[in-house]
């Protein structure tokens, strides 16, 4: 309990008597409310197009659409024939502040740059998801744009990527025709909360994660656990 | 005699399984999704049976096997016996109080006369206040019995918070009680179906306006809710009821909304005319200027039975509502607003009414 109160604003009849404040307030909730609950009755019984009821989002059917600037799970890009972009030339394990990416590089005969990684592992455990692996990159080649922030498991090997988890040719998952020409960072705050239309289902390709899975759970669970550091 | 105490348990059983128990059940539904919507949210809405969400109403079955399947932990350092009787004692209380309320007017069933209420007690007004303080056993029980600082802390202040409010709801329960002349629940309701002129109905609320805005803070306070929340705030010292997990504390959840049922009651019982409704008198409506409509005295009966219910939601509701409005008082601000403010009007509404009764 406050010993000393120091009021700055003296009470007056009007704050003393508590009800006009309560009322005032009751009655901005219960605006609330009523307009909700009408605006709810409406969509129940098919009217459709007016203001939303609430502007609660169902997250795992509905998505807001992220912005192109996001930074979530890495992908290496592929040239036309499917090889790596990636020459292995250990800039972006360099640059990594945690030492979550490490690359055992090969000679690579067929390809101009004569090397490519043999294996590439981005341990997410540990990636704080900083972006300087983009940056360090020479060849444009890791990138952090595949709007997979959704990166929850219960087995520490599922978060270690290796290659084939990482050479992705798909495009942005958030990425469509409705967002042509738009600047997703700049129209991204208003969209979602002035309107539901602009909200569509999220396309979460799951078959990819559970491929994934497999993939992992077929390899050894131990033979990613090597520290990086 | 046996008839009389059969039919006495008939109706404490229709009435726990048919308003009380449904109503309190309903309630935690109703407090999520209305404190949504007023919120622009749409409320908890995932629980489903087979795909089948129904607006969030399985929540409530989930909510129940969630509790009751969770472990019923004892703190080592309880003591035992009054940690678990201790909410058992919260709800007794606040179940107790049904007894005397009077949900209707007295049917004719067979022959006999009946009372929709469970004992028409002469003291009926008096045994409502008293069952309505022994609520506060179940929080210095429940606080004490946890031997936990900050339990014990939720408790002091559910004493003094719900001490100082007694007196408030006591005085100003007064008032109703002179302008009626009667303790006895049934003669206040029977009171309020008189009407000013014929038009103006002499609900409570209008013969005592001070004493309903006295009551309605002072009763809030007695069930602890918010902005009276004292005893428990979640955000400071999480309350009486820190130590209790599972059903126990389930128990004290659902004691909590079985009084937002019965102060709902009350205040409808007390200030908003019972069962009685505007211009219904038992052949039918009869208005101010010689107007009237006939009715069965079965219809009678029903109207007046689903006007008092209606009236009661409209308080839970009501009652929600301010939770979700109003933020929590500091402890001094209650205690002053309780003894400096509400005790001296409360006082001045019986010496007002007393005069003018007199007169």
């Amino acid at each position: 309990m406050a010993r000393f109160v120091r009021v700055d604003h003296p009470a007056t009849l009007k704050t003393s008597l508590y009800y006009p404040a309560a009322l005032a307030g009751m009655w901005v909730t219960a605006r609330h409310f009523f307009v909700n609950m009408w605006r709810h009755t409406l969509h129940a019984v098919g009217i459709r197009g007016g203001q939303p009821g609430s502007y609660t989002l169902q997250y795992p059917e509905v998505m807001r659409p992220l912005p192109r600037v996001l930074r979530s799970k890495h992908r290496i890009k592929v040239h036309e024939d499917g090889r790596p972009k990636c020459t292995a030339c250990m800039l972006c394990e360099t640059a990594c502040p945690d030492f979550c990416i490490s690359i055992t590089p090969m000679e690579h005969d067929g390809s101009p740059e004569e090397k490519a990684p043999a294996e590439f592992r981005i341990d997410l455990d540990r990636c704080c998801f900083c972006g300087f692996c983009v940056e360090a990159c020479p060849k444009d080649a890791i990138y952090m744009d595949t709007q997979i922030m959704e990166l929850s498991s219960d087995r520490r090997e599922n978060f270690v990527l290796r290659l084939p988890d990482l050479l992705d040719p798909r495009p942005i998952p958030c990425t469509g025709p409705e967002f042509a020409g738009k600047d997703p960072a700049r129209i991204l705050p208003h969209l979602g909360w002035r309107s539901l239309e602009h909200l569509r289902p999220a396309r979460v390709d799951l078959s990819y994660r559970v491929e994934r899975l497999k993939r992992l759970d077929q390899g050894k669970p131990g033979a990613h656990a090597r520290a990086n550091a | 005699m046996l008839s009389e105490i059969l039919l006495a348990l008939a109706k404490v059983v229709v009435l726990l399984l048919v308003i009380i128990f449904p109503l309190a059940a309903v309630l935690t539904w109703v407090e999520r999704k209305q404190s949504a919507i007023m919120q622009d949210r749409l409320g908890a809405n995932r629980a489903d049976i087979l795909g089948l969400r129904a607006w969030g109403l399985f929540n409530i079955i989930a909510d129940g096997i969630k509790s009751f399947s969770k472990e019923d932990w004892v703190p080592p350092f309880a003591n035992r016996f009054l940690f678990n009787i201790a909410p058992f004692v919260g709800l007794f209380a606040a179940m107790v109080t049904f007894a005397v309320i009077p949900f209707g007017p007295p049917v004719e069933i067979a022959g006999h006369e009946v009372a929709l209420q469970v004992a028409d007690l002469n003291v009926g007004f008096l045994y409502m206040l008293a069952f309505g303080s022994m609520g506060v056993y179940g929080v210095v029980l429940a606080g004490w019995s946890s031997n936990n600082k900050y339990a014990q802390l939720g408790a002091m202040r559910g004493i003094s918070q719900m001490i100082s409010y007694e007196v408030v709801l006591g005085l100003a329960l007064v008032g109703v009680v002179l302008v009626h002349g009667s303790v006895r629940l049934p003669d206040i309701v029977a009171g309020q179906g008189a009407h000013w002129f014929g038009w103006i109905p002499k609900w409570g609320v209008l013969t005592q306006p001070l004493a309903f805005l006295l009551f309605l803070p002072a009763a809030i306070a007695e069930t602890k809710r918010v902005p009276f929340d004292i005893p428990e705030g979640e955000s400071e010292i999480i309350g009486y009821n820190l130590e209790y997990s599972g059903a126990k504390f389930a128990l004290f959840l659902l004691g909590e909304f079985i009084e937002i049922v019965v102060l709902s009651l009350l205040v409808t019982t007390l200030f908003f005319g019972g069962w009685q409704l505007p211009w219904l008198h038992d052949t039918g409506f009869v208005l101010g200027n010689g107007a009237r409509l006939d009715l069965s005295p079965l219809v009678v009966t029903v109207l007046r039975v689903a006007g008092f219910l209606l009236k009661t939601c409209f308080f839970c509701w009501l009652q929600i509502l301010i939770r979700w409005t109003l933020p929590r008082f500091r402890f001094d601000q209650l205690l002053r607003l309780g003894w400096r403010e509400m005790l001296p009007l409360a006082l001045l509404n019986v010496v007002a009414t007393a005069v003018v009764m007199l007169w």
